[in-house]
């Protein structure tokens, strides 16, 4: 399935001041209003956030990808591994949802390109300095961008109930309060893994001395690293 | 049909290492039979320059070891590209006969590219760099023949028409009409994204070129005349590079110039007629593939993307070509001589107020006199007519037309 929006997936986009789209991929905010119809809302404006939702999802899956390949650590990878196919079927829960309310989950609203921007500002920021810090840390970058990561989801999945909320019945409400049944309880089980798994980390750090010993070999740091949650439950 | 670079190995970039014998090649005569070959080599060696630029500038974004190493072993095989591609330049040809081989390149390429660019926008800003850059090859053939008695035709073999374009003077833009509104990643046509990474890199090079070589000069004329073009060529690259988009990452780009490589060698393979550089060509297509399926590597390793979901499934089944593009040429000037640019537009000059800020920049410009006026003015003085090839009639524009009397 694809998790990128590009030319030869049949991704289209809004001309912005500074962003120009060839007319035959051009939408404009006259299409986009037929977007969740009837509901009263403004329908461009739904368009553009789910479409910013769906990029956040899609780059989650990618960030989840790339952290599950670089951790030393197995119960993360693990972890990193199921919370990517979990996020991998929420991309596809909105892409239906989006196709639900009568859009095209190939548009990329300019929200979404500033949301890909800051996911992969977040996602570089985990291994572009790499060389600045110790392999424990590493795990640290990792896992802050995936807070990150889990903090925005958690908001847009709890964001998208309020807007199914305030839709009068009828099919764009079922659609919206069908999705957010199904992803939004995995959102708040991901984000509080994410923030309780940081704040353990950081914990077992402080409390041990040999953890982060200036000298410490590679495969020292990998040893410690692999086994850091060996004697105790691992959140989630 | 073309191919999908993924779906090959290419040679494995710890196998590309070369001795210094081998990049020492035996340079090209200095009027080959073709002169396309000389642009082949122009246009290759500017994107050798771009390819080891961009990793410079990518290193220095990151400490990624892992990173870092893996450009750092590319980006010596790209250098090593660059001067087996750029040692085929005859020695023997003096620093304005190659620029005569630039500006020909950059006729023929951005003509080329603008009648094969699928996206108005873009067309449209490669129509309007060309007639500039047509006008810069006929200022550089007045020089030609003024300081060396050179006949610009004899480099061109008649291919490219020499006469005037929007004249160099009013090239002088102030630069913040120089932006464009740039393409965006997700719905850029992958051909026009390979065109536009294309010129960027050969405008790059010519400003390079002119930047570095004018001073080499003792003719007072020519000094001024690469000093005033190559500010033009800054323009070009500021008007080019505006148009891609910032939102790509360092390893996506990277991932896009490795394609483009793997193109415009396979390109340059196809219709390459000197059966020596055809070898050259296809040996740095491998090499291309290699980092390309590196650059892949470390996009699915680091960022969790896959390239196939980033570039298309196959590259453009049509290569680029250098081939001749008169009539093109000749009907761009006699509808876009007096366009302008105003922010991020394109306007006629007459629809720019008095106190537009281009007449403001021209005044400061061009107050002290123009060189690409002069070297004109002194080349009729001289010969008693200015310079051309037009091998297709009188320049389409009648204010363009040679004097009557002159001929």
């Amino acid at each position: 399935m694809p998790t990128n929006a590009a030319y030869h997936l049949g991704a289209t986009s809004k001309p912005m001041p500074m962003v120009y789209v060839d007319p035959e991929r051009a939408v404009t905010d006259e299409q986009l209003a037929a977007v969740a119809e009837g509901t009263g809302l403004n329908g461009a404006f739904i368009a553009d956030v789910l479409s910013d939702a769906l990029m956040h999802e899609r780059c989650g899956f990618h960030l989840y990808r790339s952290v599950a390949g670089r951790t030393n650590n197995p119960i993360l990878k693990r972890r990193y591994q199921e919370l990517g196919d979990e996020t991998l079927t929420h991309v596809t829960v909105l892409e239906e949802l989006i196709a639900a309310v009568g859009g095209d989950p190939g548009y990329v609203s300019p929200a979404a390109r500033g949301t890909e921007k800051l996911d992969m500002g977040a996602l570089e920021g985990s291994f572009m300095l790499s060389g600045s810090v110790d392999l424990m840390t590493q795990e640290l970058m990792m896992l802050n961008a995936v807070v990150l990561a889990e903090a925005i989801d958690h908001a847009n999945w709890e964001t998208m109930a309020a807007l199914g909320a305030a839709c009068p019945d009828g099919p764009v409400k079922d659609a919206m309060v069908r999705a957010v049944e199904q992803v939004l309880p995995q959102e708040e089980e991901h984000v509080t893994w994410a923030r309780d798994m940081r704040q353990r980390m950081i914990l077992l750090q402080a409390q041990s001395k040999a953890m982060t010993r200036v000298g410490a070999t590679m495969e020292t740091m990998v040893a410690r690293i692999s086994s850091m949650f060996d004697d105790a439950p691992v959140p989630g | 049909m073309g191919f999908n670079p993924l779906e090959h190995e290419g040679i494995p970039v710890d196998q590309q290492f070369r001795s210094w014998k081998e990049l020492n090649v035996d340079p090209l005569p200095a009027r080959p039979d073709d002169p396309y070959t000389m642009t082949r080599v122009i246009l290759m060696n500017g994107i050798e320059v771009e390819a080891a630029m961009f990793s410079h500038q990518f290193a220095r974004h990151t400490d990624n070891p892992e990173i870092k190493r893996s450009l750092a072993v590319s980006r010596r095989i790209e250098q090593q590209q660059q001067k087996a591609v750029n040692w085929l330049l005859p020695g023997e040809n003096s620093v304005l006969e190659t620029t005569i081989g630039y500006e020909q390149v950059a006729v023929d390429l951005t003509a080329w590219l603008a009648r094969n660019e699928p996206d108005p926008h873009l067309k449209q800003a490669l129509d309007f760099a060309l007639l500039e850059d047509f006008d810069h090859l006929y200022r550089y053939s007045n020089l030609y023949e003024m300081i060396q008695s050179g006949r610009a035709a004899e480099l061109t073999k008649g291919l490219t028409e020499i006469t005037p374009g929007r004249p160099t003077f009013a090239h002088h833009r102030h630069p913040v009409d120089e932006l464009r509104r740039h393409y965006a990643t997700q719905t850029v046509n992958p051909l026009s994204r390979l065109h536009v990474m294309t010129i960027v890199a050969a405008e790059q090079q010519t400003m390079n070129y002119y930047m570095n070589t004018g001073p080499d000069f003792i003719e007072p004329i020519a000094r001024s005349l690469y000093l005033e073009i190559a500010q033009v060529e800054e323009q070009h690259v500021s008007h080019y590079e505006s148009l891609l988009d910032p939102l790509d990452s360092w390893l996506a780009n990277l991932l896009y110039h490795e394609a483009t490589e793997v193109y415009l060698y396979w390109s340059m393979f196809q219709q390459e007629s000197d059966p020596r550089v055809k070898q050259l060509w296809e040996l740095h297509l491998n090499f291309e593939i290699g980092h390309l399926q590196e650059a892949a590597r470390m996009l699915r390793r680091f960022e969790g993307r896959e390239p196939e979901e980033l570039l298309p499934p196959e590259l453009p089944g049509i290569p680029l070509t250098f081939e001749t593009n008169k009539d093109y040429v000749r009907s761009v000037l006699a509808a876009q001589l007096d366009l302008r640019t105003d922010e991020e537009d394109y306007v006629p000059v007459d629809d720019l107020p008095a106190d537009h800020r281009f007449f403001a920049f021209q005044d400061k410009a061009n107050g002290d006199g123009v060189p690409s006026e002069d070297v004109i003015t002194q080349n009729v003085e001289a010969n008693g007519r200015d310079y051309r090839d037009e091998t297709e009639g009188p320049n389409p524009i009648v204010d363009l037309r040679q004097p009557a009397g002159q001929a």
